[in-house]
């Protein structure tokens, strides 16, 4: 970074005049000054400690990916990196962290925004301002940088004819890419991405991954917190993997071995586990000319059968028509043409917090037993009845919402998006249930971007882009997720 | 009608003190019916999350007078529930105030440049950047929780739940996982936010420059002024 203001080798003897320095982005991307090292034996909230004896090394222009298993203190990590646990969060870190040279836990977090751009799960989590272009000037105003380099990164990341556009109106893959004009429009040193994968469509995550090569190309330094490994192979250089609140593991990509990743939740593979078909053929739900149109948006379905037993997966682009068809056949939109369901739909949203109406988990199981009228699904162990379920983790979360539904003993089950921000084990652990229930009869129809549920769950494949549904080859359906991804398999 | 954003800020501002401090039925009268259909016609698109606010704000105030202020001669009995005169009169009261507050406030967002208004709000009236910061967030989220609100009714209705909160249990169940839901954005924003340089944020100045516009919502300031201030002094 240039330095700011006025400056005179002579202090106040000279008369100080600007110094003009000119200024070439590439070339400062080229020469990265530094970058991160932490060891840290403890760091957490009050007397709860989640991090143990971790040590992190990210040398100046390296791409360390952060890995372990839901809940082992990943974001923790980052927050404890970054300050933000101690000096904003009222949480306490013991040890020592340089992050870009400057010690963020103690006297220099205030410095910490100019070194770095951070990249958080969920857009909506992190996008702040109401329009496009002030969401990326936002930083640079902060900063006291001029607010037209906005414009440079806005078409750096294709949204330059959306600049006055309400954030609101973009798509998730949109406002990814926004998130990233945001945390890199400053020319950070340090780029940190924490599970940025986990809401995009697959050519949004070929895009992501994309950048973040040039990025890594250009010699920043990038920490990438992810479950999803193999999404990102070829990108970073070493790994870091972490178990219950203590690193047991770092080194080369080379030294990894991607039996031991995947004991802990880790996918570096990406090979889903297919699964034998189940369907019976007696028909659950049918749709016919079915139209619905929303906001200028209309989605067809000219003709879908969906017999007991079958698993369906719904993919393509963030916007496509996947929720609203998930809404149609749950009885939410009400669209011209034949529409059947024999028996009852459930829906169970992308955000599980959406269905939660009692204060405990005890609560929401009686509640979900009472309306319901059946036994819901068991619970995993390590969830207590009396906490409140916004308190849960989102793999928690997840579990509780699909308890809940299967209280109702829906002929149909929809899910939306049901494997999002959970590690390999629990996607495991979702896909083996939701085929023990399918085998019952149950018929599933989600939606996903992830190729994985995709190989192990899905019986046939619908393709919802543009308002179209048209149903494709599974294997096909496949190549084309990974291909949009760049990965070879 | 296009108008600075400091003056519509110092408009929405003034009405809300002025229904605030104003205890006579008569001026709290005048200062709905002054603001409140302006309001709804120029608010009318954007401001829908408004009403639904209101009409679930007028719900509880009701709750609030039956519950607090039922005395006198009763005017309405419905078996269980009596409603008498004291309640009738504090909801009016309550209610007239509310409704001035909605209609500035819907003048307010229903004319406001939401990109200019933060930027006055901060460079010409200077205002502290964390307030300003707040705002921005919450007319960012405003739209969130409109999509939020639909959702978790449409899932209430899903689990054999009123689709309208109109109990105090129902109520006190949709805004406890709607202000979760919220919460939890707001934190990570907030967090987001600090990480991008927001306590290093600096003022850069922004001249003021009023319009017809805005004379007209002067104009209209001082006569609700004026009327309030005779209310008291007569």
């Amino acid at each position: 970074m240039p330095p700011r203001g006025n400056w005179s080798p002579l202090g106040c003897l000279a008369t100080p005049r600007p110094l003009r320095i000119p200024y070439f982005p590439h070339l400062y991307y080229h020469y990265p000054m530094s970058g991160v090292e932490a060891e840290i034996s403890g760091a957490g909230y009050g007397v709860k400690a989640i991090l143990h004896d971790v040590r992190l090394s990210a040398k100046a222009g390296e791409t360390l990916a952060v890995v372990g298993r839901s809940g082992v203190g990943k974001t923790t990590l980052m927050l404890s990196v970054t300050g933000v646990l101690d000096n904003l969060l009222g949480g306490w870190t013991r040890g020592k962290v340089s992050l870009a040279g400057l010690d963020p836990i103690k006297r220099d977090f205030k410095e910490v925004p100019r070194k770095i751009g951070i990249v958080l799960q969920d857009p909506d989590r992190q996008l702040a301002m109401p329009f496009v272009l002030d969401e990326v000037a936002f930083t640079l105003r902060n900063l006291g940088l001029p607010e037209k380099r906005a414009w440079g990164a806005l078409l750096r990341f294709g949204l330059a004819h959306k600049a006055y556009a309400e954030v609101e109106t973009l798509s998730g893959g949109e406002k990814r890419r926004l998130t990233l004009a945001a945390s890199l429009v400053h020319e950070p040193e340090i780029l940190i991405l924490d599970e940025p994968s986990a809401s995009i469509d697959p050519w949004g995550v070929g895009d992501l991954k994309r950048y973040v090569q040039t990025m890594a190309e250009k010699g920043l330094t990038i920490l990438l917190i992810e479950h999803k490994l193999g999404f990102y192979r070829g990108v970073f250089d070493r790994i870091l993997l972490l178990e219950a609140g203590s690193s047991t593991w770092a080194g080369s990509v080379e030294e990894a071995d991607p039996r031991i990743l995947e004991e802990h939740g880790v996918d570096y593979t990406l090979i889903g586990r297919p699964r034998e078909r189940v369907f019976t053929g007696e028909r659950v739900a049918f749709l016919r000319d079915c139209e619905f149109s929303y906001d200028g948006f209309t989605l067809r379905v000219d003709e879908l059968d969906i017999r007991a037993g079958e698993r369906i997966a719904l993919i393509g682009p963030n916007g496509g028509g996947k929720t609203t068809l998930l809404k149609i056949l749950g009885g939410f939109h009400r669209c011209s043409g034949e529409i059947s369901v024999a028996g009852r739909a459930f829906y169970v949203p992308q955000h599980p917090d959406y269905l939660f109406v009692r204060p405990s988990v005890g609560d929401e199981v009686r509640d979900a037993r009472e309306k319901g009228g059946h036994e819901p699904l068991g619970l995993p162990t390590g969830i207590d009845a009396g906490s409140s379920p916004y308190r849960l983790s989102h793999g928690q979360r997840r579990w509780l919402s699909l308890a809940i539904a299967h209280a109702f003993r829906p002929r149909l089950l929809l899910l939306d998006e049901p494997t999002t921000g959970l590690d390999l084990f629990l996607v495991e652990q979702l896909t083996d249930v939701l085929w023990r229930l399918s085998k019952s009869g149950l018929s599933i129809v989600f939606s996903t971007h992830d190729p994985r549920v995709v190989m192990s769950l899905a019986d046939r494949v619908l393709l919802v882009a543009d308002g179209r549904v048209s149903e494709i080859d599974v294997d096909e359906a496949i190549s084309m997720m990974l291909e949009a991804m760049d990965i070879e398999i | 009608m296009k108008s600075d954003p400091t003056t519509l800020f110092i408009y929405a501002l003034s009405v809300t003190v002025l229904s605030m401090v104003s205890r006579d039925p008569r001026v709290l009268l005048a200062l709905a019916l002054l603001n409140l259909p302006l309001g709804t016609y120029l608010g009318r698109k954007r401001g829908v999350i408004f009403f639904l606010l209101y009409f679930l704000g007028l719900f509880g105030i009701f709750l609030n007078s039956v519950a607090f202020s039922n005395q006198g001669t009763a005017v309405l009995d419905v078996g269980p529930l009596v409603v008498r005169e004291g309640a009738v009169k504090a909801f009016l009261r309550v209610f007239l105030r509310l409704s001035s507050i909605l209609g500035a406030a819907l003048i307010f967002y229903g004319l406001a440049d939401i990109r200019e208004l933060l930027d006055a709000l901060e460079c010409t009236m200077r205002i502290p950047r964390g307030f300003v910061f707040s705002l921005a967030v919450g007319l960012r989220m405003l739209a969130l929780l409109q999509r939020d609100a639909g959702e978790i009714l449409e899932m209430r209705a899903q689990r054999g739940h009123s689709r309208r909160p109109l109990t105090p249990g129902s109520l006190s169940s949709f805004l406890r996982t709607l202000l979760s839901v919220a919460l939890e954005r707001g934190l990570w924003i907030g967090v987001a936010a600090e990480l991008r340089g927001l306590s290093l944020r600096e003022r850069r100045p922004r001249p003021y420059r009023p319009g017809l516009g805005d004379v007209v919502l002067l104009v209209l300031l001082a006569l609700q002024l004026t009327i309030t201030i005779l209310s008291m002094v007569c």
